[in-house]
């Protein structure tokens, strides 16, 4: 609105809510708010039914699980499959390469990667949780049960006899 | 509802459902091993990844004046216009008899299936096709009938959960033990939605309490009145819930999960909750449990208005989880699937079970032959 008056630029968002293209405004269990635009926050499926259902959108949605560092990063992966078009070859490559690069830094910080993980699953965001939960696959794939333990901090809760039970099972299996 | 405890947990305690996604992502091989990583890894991979689970289809019980048949969809990927088998139907000569006493509609009810077995009650008779009659003194009310499979003994009991006055009991008969009820009275206070069903898993009988606040429980084992846990908060307030078991017990495998849909009338769609038992599995034997509610799925509004008919899980890699529901009127039930984390949209298809006005519940049936009763 580089000419508009503040009048004019009112008349103009609410337009733009008429219109769809609506602002969503997301708050952390820290009470940060975060803006978004309706398409970027539609990637979380428990969002978009609660904005579907004629929910109160003008008043924004508390996020009581997520926090402000997990928000923002799960902001950032929304924000680019939401407004970003994946029609052409080229498109999908960049989304592709941002999956890639978004991934790559969060397998570098494993308790964040948890973090991003609940969130997308508490949020229900289908492509970012497919993409976390892949990482944390990989991550498992060639490791031995103590390398997995050490790796992800999982205190050995497994009594002596239920280790001879599941060797003894997968024997027979 | 408890306190989740994810706010200082690490990847051992990863919820259920986000731990299955990950481990379906691993060959069935390497996942056996992974049992040995921790209990709650250990229960995930028996309990929730496919070649442990028991091979439950969707069985839908139809009954109508002419008589009541059962029948399996032998598919869980819903393929519009599909037929179904017939599993069982009532023979031609109750079917007659039904005919020459036009006033009876629903002759014969089901109370449920475990191990292959169908457990039905016939309403002329007042007694379930077993010849076991009901307690003295009472009239049984179908609808409060269960049918339970105790893994750990092997007996099969039938629950009767009957308001008396104003309190609640459970009439508990162990079948084929010479077919005494005992009468268990419940803390006052409890009551029990019959509407909402009843589900059995894992050794205990849950239902919903009448405030629609709170999913209560009975210790099959014990036999006694067990934990009430509060209902997840939804909203807007359902108008209806349901309470079925998800993936019964079947041959010797795994457990189960107790799923409860929270249900709006009209346009409002539904969602499914499931009551997930975190680190001890499902086994009875295991103390140290801690419980949380985690939604499945929603089916979206633009589905259409619904009476909602049952619910059942699938199994299986990439099998959904299935909500039969039924439009208002006379209209052929739908079938709808969702699928947790698996699937971004639920998928609606019309499964042609009866075009005649009928009665219809569903259950998780297994086909096995190891359920030898006697």
């Amino acid at each position: 609105m580089a000419t508009g008056s503040g009048a004019a630029a009112a008349a103009a968002d609410a337009e733009e809510k008429e219109s769809g293209s609506r602002m969503i405004t997301l708050t952390s269990n820290e009470g940060k708010a975060f803006v978004v635009t309706e398409a970027s926050a539609r990637q979380s499926a428990t969002i978009r039914s609660m904005v579907d259902d004629g929910g109160c959108v003008d008043k924004g949605f508390p996020l009581p699980n997520v926090d402000s560092k997990t928000l923002a990063r799960v902001i950032q992966y929304c924000d680019e499959h939401g407004n970003k078009e994946a029609h052409t070859v080229d498109e999908r490559a960049a989304l592709a390469k941002f999956d890639k690069d978004f991934i790559a830094e969060l397998d570098a910080d494993k308790a964040f990667l948890y973090d991003v993980t609940m969130a997308a699953n508490y949020l229900h965001i289908q492509g970012l949780f497919a993409l976390t939960t892949q990482c944390i696959a990989d991550t498992i794939k060639g490791k031995t049960p103590e390398e997995i333990r050490t790796a992800f901090g999982i205190e050995y809760d497994l009594t002596a006899q239920d280790e001879e039970e599941i060797k003894e099972e997968d024997t027979h299996a | 509802m408890e306190e989740e405890e994810e706010e200082t947990a690490g990847f051992g305690e990863l919820p259920a459902n986000a731990l299955e996604e990950i481990l379906v992502r691993i060959p069935a091989s390497a996942r056996r091993r992974l049992r040995l990583v921790c209990r709650h890894w250990r229960d995930v991979v028996d309990d929730r990844t496919p070649e442990r689970r028991s091979r439950a289809k969707t069985l839908v019980y139809v009954s109508r004046p002419a008589g009541a048949a059962a029948y399996v969809l032998d598919d869980d990927d819903l393929v519009e216009g599909r037929r179904c088998r017939e599993l069982w139907s009532s023979s031609s000569a109750a079917a007659a008899a039904a005919a020459a006493n036009p006033d009876r509609r629903f002759r014969f009810r089901m109370v449920g299936t475990l191990n292959g077995l169908l457990c039905l009650y016939e309403e002329l008779a007042g007694e379930t096709p077993l010849h076991i009659r009901g307690p003295a003194g009472n009239r049984l009310d179908p609808a409060a009938l269960s049918f339970a499979y105790l893994e750990t003994t092997g007996q099969y009991k039938i629950v009767h959960l009957r308001h008396l006055n104003i309190s609640l009991a459970a009439q508990v008969l162990t079948v084929g033990e010479g077919a005494s009820w005992r009468n268990v009275p419940a803390p006052a206070g409890t009551s029990c939605s019959l509407y909402s069903g009843i589900a059995n898993v894992g050794g205990a009988t849950y239902w919903i309490s009448k405030d629609t606040n709170m999913l209560m429980s009975f210790d099959l084992t014990d036999e006694r009145f067990a934990r009430a846990t509060p209902l997840p908060a939804a909203s807007p307030a359902p108008d209806w819930l349901a309470v079925n078991c998800l993936k019964e017990v079947g041959g010797g495998c795994g457990g189960g999960m107790v799923g409860i849909v929270a249900y709006a009338s009209g346009w409002c769609g539904l969602e499914m909750w499931v009551l997930e038992r975190g680190g001890g599995g499902w086994r009875l034997d295991r103390k140290k449990t801690r419980w949380r509610w985690r939604r499945r799925f929603s089916v979206p509004p633009r589905v259409g208005p619904h009476d909602l008919v049952g619910l059942r899980f699938g199994h299986g890699h990439g099998h959904g989880e299935n909500v039969l529901t039924k439009l208002f009127g006379d209209s052929t039930p739908w079938c709808v699937s969702g699928g947790g984390a698996r699937r971004a949209q639920c998928q609606c298809s019309v499964v042609c079970i009866d075009p005649h006005r009928s009665f219809v519940q569903t259950f998780s049936y297994v086909e096995t032959t190891e359920g030898k009763l006697f």
